[in-house]
């Protein structure tokens, strides 16, 4: 089975937005050979990584149920959602907080593909002990 | 026991009228803590000896009799109990709080202003305790509960272990007073159940004093929930201690991690960031007025917010450290709500509207 390759990418081409921006992205999926997708999942998420278990916050979600053309899914397929207030992108010494667009390929013998774009939300400085001086 | 319960409470009243407010309350725990000692000793040699004699040809307790023991070494307990949370409440609760409470007129849910924010921050922790109106500045801060509770474990392991130990003794001095062979064993069982019941008091005592030996801690924030890189001023109020050795009031992060480990669940906590906000050496605090200091707060701007998810947490604390003489180390600390400090055009005019009011 030839991996299939799933293209994300975000209309402005910036990586880091505010609060309230509108996030607006598209996302392709190709070489997928002789494989029928029976579902294709997009989300807009954060989660936590680090020491602590791996928390995940849902902005947005979107499920699409095949059967797809192969035509169909090498075409662009939008989404788009308000970022919220909270959490910001961190990046501390124990705690991880990460933003991504992740999209989810389901094909129908049980093999799924994943890809995710990471983005950042809000401006908090990497590490608190750098602003104590 | 009436006799005894009102000579404390008048006592108390007639102490807490006087300059040695203070000493008034920690001797009414301590005498407090006693009663409950005698109480739970009382009640379980009552019950153990009862356990015993029903067992043997001995008619020395009868049930008239025990009875009276039981109700007796009850009381003293409640008592005892009750005269500890009474001098928990005056020491941990201001005048105005208490008053407050009673009358239910003072009532102030800053948080209300807040439920549109939560929604749309619901990874900032925004469900704390409450904030109520300040006396100097806009908001008073409310400490952690985190002391009472360790009062309340240690209590409990006091009890566990007194109560143990004081069968295991009873058991041991009827064996030996009967000559029954296992009469050592029983003694040399009872003796680290002893060792732990001391420790244990001592423990009580200690989380009991951390409690009383400096009085209540007042903080007022001049807004809330607090903006990175916006300045606070803050209002500490501190009373009850006649001379504080050192006082120290610091702002700190901290990053709170819980995973899993083998079959355990640990939760693992690292300060990230402290700023020293104030400190001060030899306080010497009049009985009738309490030391009263104002000094600046910032959270840093760029900070991260106050976040909060299932297994992981940032969160803010104003952490007071106060050290009198001959007694604990003294902490507390009041959390507060730091908010994202972009908060975006829609957030920003709520808080200003907020703010304007």
């Amino acid at each position: 089975m030839s991996r299939p390759k799933i293209k994300i990418s975000l209309s402005d081409e910036k990586l880091a937005y505010s609060p309230g921006d509108v996030l607006v992205g598209q996302y392709v999926i190709d070489n997928l050979g002789d494989d029928k997708v029976v579902a294709v999942e997009s989300s807009v998420i954060w989660m936590t990584q680090g020491k602590g278990e791996e928390d995940i916050g849902v902005q947005f979600f979107d499920r699409q149920k095949g059967p797809f053309d192969v035509r169909q899914l090498q075409q662009p397929r939008k989404f788009s959602t308000v970022l919220p207030c909270s959490p910001f992108s961190y990046d501390g010494m124990m705690i991880r907080v990460r933003w991504a667009v992740r999209v989810r390929v389901f094909f129908e013998v049980e093999l799924q593909c994943t890809e995710e774009l990471y983005f950042r939300l809000g401006n908090v400085s990497s590490i608190l002990g750098d602003l104590s001086g | 026991m009436r006799l005894w319960s009102s000579w404390l409470l008048s006592s108390q009243k007639a102490l807490s009228r006087s300059k040695r407010g203070w000493w008034a309350g920690v001797t009414i725990a301590m005498l407090a803590s006693i009663l409950i000692l005698i109480g739970v000793i009382w009640l379980v040699a009552s019950v153990t000896l009862a356990m015993v004699y029903s067992t043997g040809q001995s008619s020395y307790m009868t049930v008239p009799f025990f009875i009276l023991q039981l109700l007796l070494s009850v009381a003293m307990i409640g008592i005892g109990t009750y005269l500890v949370m009474i001098s928990m409440w005056k020491v941990s609760a201001s005048v105005e709080r208490r008053g407050a409470l009673i009358t239910q007129a003072n009532e102030f849910d800053l948080l209300k202003d807040l439920r549109g924010l939560r929604e749309q921050m619901p990874t900032v922790p925004t469900n704390l305790v409450s904030p109520t109106r300040g006396m100097v500045l806009g908001y008073r801060l409310h400490a952690s509960r985190r002391n009472l509770w360790g009062l309340v474990g240690a209590a409990a392991v006091f009890v566990i272990f007194v109560g143990l130990g004081a069968v295991l003794v009873i058991v041991a001095l009827n064996n030996k007073f009967n000559l029954k062979l296992d009469d050592y064993s029983a003694a040399a069982l009872a003796i680290p159940f002893l060792i732990a019941a001391v420790w244990s008091f001592g423990y009580f005592v200690r989380q009991l004093l951390k409690l009383t030996s400096i009085g209540p801690t007042l903080l007022e924030i001049s807004d809330y929930p607090v903006i990175p890189g916006k300045e606070y001023q803050i209002q500490l109020s501190q009373s009850g201690r006649l001379r504080i050795q050192l006082l120290d009031v610091t702002l700190v992060c901290y990053e709170e991690a819980t995973f899993n480990q083998g079959t355990n669940i640990r939760t693992e906590r690292k300060s990230v960031y402290s700023n020293r906000l104030f400190r001060r050496r030899g306080i010497n605090v009049d009985s009738t007025s309490s030391f009263q200091t104002q000094f600046g707060l910032q959270v840093p701007d760029g900070a991260m917010h106050s976040f909060i998810s299932d297994s992981n947490r940032v969160q803010w604390k104003i952490e007071i450290y106060g050290q009198a003489k001959g007694f604990p180390r003294v902490r507390r600390s009041f959390e507060l709500i730091v908010l994202p400090h972009d908060l975006g055009p829609e957030i920003s005019n709520q808080a200003r509207r907020r703010e304007s009011m």
